[in-house]
C-alpha cells in the first residue's frame, strides 16, 4: 500500500478578481521506503504541496490518504499527534522560535510528544535533541538563538527538529537552499541514511545534482505534476 | 505538555518583556491590595469595638423600659414609655437575684455645673455605689458615692477627670462646691481619666446619686437599670431571672427590654463584617479593571505570537496544549501580581499597626486563602478568553504571519 495517495488535489487562492492555481489537479503516489526530489520553477506550487502533504493545510477539492487514512476525516488532535510522531517538517524559511536556544527548538517536537508518551524523560528529551544536533553538524552550537547562528546553520536546526522524533516521512522544503555544496551534501547524505534505514523522504530542491540522487523525480509546473520519473 | 515546560514558557514569555508583565501585575497588585487593604481595615474596626466593649464590663446587662419587638437589636429602646422602671423595681431585684453581682438605677440627663463664673454643660448620671463596679470605672480622687449617700439623697457629685480640670484647674476639687442646675453639691470624687469609650466620654460629666437625680430633674421614674451578672456563662440565667422578677411586678406583662452587652456586641460585630464585605466588594472592581489589562495584554501577546502558535502546532501541539500554554501565562500574571499585592498590603498593615497599635489592622489570616483564590479565578477567567483565540488560530495561516 501506498504511504501517500494524492487523487486530483486542488489548492486556488482568490486575490482579488484573479485565481492563482497553486495547485491544479495533482495526482500522486508515493510508496513507503522511497526518496523523492520534487523540483519545479519557482511559484510552481511546491511548498503549497508540501504543506498540504504534511497536513498544515487542506485541499479544497480532491482526496489525500496518508497511512491509507482519509486526512479529511482525521479530527485536528489526530492531524498534531501524525504530525509529532510520524512527521518531520523542514520548511523554506526554517520557522524558528526566536529568543530560545538552538537545543530547545530542537526539543520542541519532545515537548509535545511527552503528552503522548509519558516515559519521555528530560534527560531523554535532552539527549534525543543534542543527537539530532550532532547529526547536522551543529554540536557545538547548542546553546546559540536562531539570531547569533548563520543562515545555514538556521538552516541545520531545522533539520535537526525534523529528526529529532525519528520520522517515518521526512518532508524537507529546500532544505540546502541556504547550505554550501559541501554541507549540502552532508546534509543530502544524512537525508539518504534516513532513507535507507526507512524514512520516506520528500524534499523540493532547486539543485538538479541532489536531485540525481534522489530515486524519484517529480517535476511540477504552474500547479501541475508535468513529469515523474525515476532515477537509475 | 507537562507542567514543568508549560510553567518554563510562561516565565519566559513574562521575562521576555517585563515592564510589559510588570505593568500589568500592577493592576492586579493595587486590586488585590485593595482588597486586603479594606477588608484589614473592617476587621481591624471590628476588633476594635469588640475591645472597647469588653472594657465596658463583659457581664453587664442593660434594662429598659418598653419592649422592642425585634430581637439582636443594636441596644436598648430610648424612646418614652407608659410603664417605666421605678426604685421599687430595683429593690425587687437586689433583693430577689441570685445571679447579679451588682445593680443600679441609672438616671440620664444634661446639667450645667457652675462654680463662681466657670461652667460646664455635661452629661449628668444618676447613679449608686454599684455604679463603678458595674461598669470598670476607676476613681482617680477622693471617693465615689456611698449607699449612705444614694439612700439620703445627699447633694455629693463626682467629676469626670476633664470637667474637674475645666471647673478648678490646678485648685484641689474634693470639698469644693459646685452648682448643678441652680442646687449646690459637694464634690467627694474625680474619675480618673478613661478616654473616649464608643462615643461616650466618661471624662466629661458629672454624677450625683440616684436619688438626688431623681429630685434634681423632677422624675420620679428611672431612665433605666445597668446591671453585672455574676459571671459571663450565667449572664443568660440572669437575664431570665431579671425578666421573670420585674414580669411578676408588672402583671405578668413584659414592659421593659433587657438586652446584654453581649448581645449588642454581636449585632455590632454581624453589621460590622457586613460593612467588610461590602469595602471588599468594592474594591474588587479594582481587581476586575487589573482583570482586563491581563486580558488585554494576553490579546495583544497571542496577535505578536501568531507564528510561535503556527510552529508549535506544527511540530504537534494539539489546541489544548497552546490554550493550556497561554491561560497559565494569564494566571502566572495574575498570581504574581496577586501575591505582591497581598504582601505589599500586609506590609502595609502590620507597618500602621506598629504606629497606631491602639488600633489593629493587621490583615488577618483567612484573608489568604480567598485573595489567593481569587487571583487565580482573575487569571483563569480573563486569560481563558485569548487562550481560546490563541488555540483557535489555523495552522497554515500562523506560519504564514508577518
Ligand atoms: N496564502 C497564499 N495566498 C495567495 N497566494 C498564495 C498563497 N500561498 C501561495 N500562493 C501562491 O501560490 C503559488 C505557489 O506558491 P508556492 O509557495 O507553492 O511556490 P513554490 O513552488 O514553493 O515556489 P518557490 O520555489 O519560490 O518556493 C504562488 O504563485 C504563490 O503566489
Ligand atoms: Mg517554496
Amino acid at each position: 500500500m501506498a504511504l501517500i495517495e494524492v487523487n486530483n488535489v486542488t489548492r486556488h487562492f482568490k486575490m482579488g478578481d484573479e485565481t492563482v492555481r497553486a495547485l491544479d489537479g495533482v495526482q500522486l503516489s508515493i510508496d513507503e521506503g522511497e526518496l523523492v526530489a520534487i523540483i519545479g520553477p519557482s511559484g510552481c506550487g511546491k511548498s503549497t504541496m508540501m504543506n498540504f502533504l504534511g497536513i498544515l493545510d487542506v485541499p479544497d477539492s480532491g482526496e489525500y490518504l496518508l497511512d491509507g487514512k482519509d486526512t479529511k476525516k482525521m479530527s485536528d488532535d489526530e492531524r498534531a499527534l501524525y504530525r509529532n510522531q510520524k512527521l518531520g517538517f523542514v520548511f523554506q524559511s526554517f520557522h524558528l522560535l526566536p529568543r530560545m536556544t538552538a537545543l530547545r527548538n530542537v526539543e520542541l517536537p519532545l515537548v509535545y510528544s511527552a503528552s503522548y508518551d509519558k516515559t519521555h524523560s528530560l534527560s531523554k528529551m535532552k539527549e534525543m535533541a543534542i543527537s539530532a544536533m550532532q547529526r547536522v553538524g551543529l554540536g557545538d552550537r547548542l546553546e546559540h538563538q536562531p539570531n547569533e547562528l548563520s543562515g545555514g546553520q538556521r538552516q541545520r536546526v531545522a533539520i535537526a527538529r525534523a529528526l529529532v522524533n525519528n520520522p517515518k516521512l521526512l518532508l524537507a522544503d529546500e532544505p540546502t537552499g541556504n547550505l554550501d555544496s559541501k554541507a549540502g551534501k552532508e546534509i543530502i547524505q544524512l537525508f539518504q541514511d534516513l532513507n535507507r534505514q526507512g524514512a520516506t523522504v520528500i524534499m523540493v530542491t532547486h539543485d538538479p545534482e541532489i536531485a540525481q540522487r534522489a530515486g524519484r523525480v517529480i517535476a511540477f509546473k504552474d500547479g501541475k505534476v508535468v513529469e515523474d520519473r525515476a532515477n537509475s | 505538555m507537562p507542567i514543568r515546560e508549560i510553567l518554563l514558557l510562561a516565565y519566559e514569555a513574562l521575562m521576555s518583556n517585563k515592564l510589559r508583565a510588570g505593568l500589568t501585575m500592577l493592576g492586579m497588585i493595587i486590586g488585590v491590595g485593595a482588597v486586603v487593604l479594606l477588608v484589614s481595615i473592617g476587621n481591624g474596626a471590628k476588633n476594635y469595638i469588640t475591645s472597647e466593649f469588653e472594657g465596658l464590663g463583659s457581664n453587664l446587662i442593660m434594662i429598659q423600659p418598653g419592649k422592642t419587638d425585634s430581637k439582636g437589636t443594636m441596644g436598648p429602646p430610648m424612646g418614652n414609655s407608659k410603664k417605666k422602671l421605678s426604685l421599687a423595681d430595683l429593690e425587687a431585684l437586689e433583693r430577689q437575684s441570685f445571679n447579679l453581682d451588682a445593680i443600679t438605677g441609672l438616671m440620664f440627663g444634661t446639667a450645667a455645673v457652675t462654680r463662681t463664673e466657670a461652667t460646664s454643660n455635661v452629661t449628668l448620671l444618676g447613679v449608686n455605689d454599684q455604679f463603678i463596679k458595674i461598669f470598670n470605672i476607676k476613681v482617680g480622687l477622693g471617693q465615689f458615692i456611698s449607699r449612705e449617700e444614694d439612700d439620703s439623697a445627699r447633694r455629693v457629685a463626682v467629676l469626670g477627670n476633664k470637667t474637674a480640670l475645666n471647673l478648678f484647674g490646678d485648685e484641689a476639687p474634693i470639698g469644693q462646691w459646685v452648682k448643678i442646675n441652680q442646687s449646690e453639691h459637694r464634690v467627694i470624687g474625680v474619675l480618673a481619666a478613661s478616654g473616649q469609650t464608643l462615643g461616650f466620654n466618661m471624662d466629661d460629666m458629672v454624677m450625683i446619686p440616684t436619688r438626688t437625680a431623681m429630685r434634681l430633674l423632677n422624675d420620679d421614674k428611672l431612665f433605666g437599670l445597668r446591671a453585672k451578672a455574676k459571671s459571663k456563662v450565667g449572664i443568660d440565667d440572669a437575664v431570665d431571672e431579671i425578666k421573670a422578677i420585674l414580669k411578676k411586678r408588672q402583671n405578668g406583662e413584659e414592659n421593659f427590654t433587657v438586652t446584654t452587652q453581649l448581645s449588642m456586641l454581636q449585632s455590632m460585630n454581624t453589621i460590622l463584617g457586613m460593612l467588610t464585605f461590602v469595602l471588599g466588594g468594592i474594591a474588587m472592581i479594582s481587581m476586575i479593571v487589573g482583570g482586563i489589562g491581563i486580558m488585554n495584554i494576553m490579546l495583544v501577546s497571542v496577535t505578536e505570537r501568531t507564528r510561535e502558535i503556527g510552529i508549535r502546532r506544527a511540530v504537534g501541539a494539539r489546541r489544548v496544549d497552546v490554550l493550556k500554554q497561554f491561560l497559565f501565562e494569564a494566571i502566572t500574571l495574575s498570581m504574581i501580581g496577586g501575591t505582591l499585592g497581598l504582601g505589599g498590603s500586609t506590609l502595609l498593615t502590620y507597618a500602621v499597626y506598629w504606629f497606631v497599635p491602639s488600633f489593629d489592622m493587621r490583615a488577618p489570616i483567612w484573608v489568604l486563602a480567598p485573595a489567593f483564590l481569587m487571583s487565580l479565578l482573575t487569571g483563569v477567567i480573563f486569560g481563558v478568553f485569548p487562550a481560546r483565540k490563541a488555540s483557535k488560530i489555523e495552522t497554515i495561516e500562523a506560519l504564514r504571519y508577518e
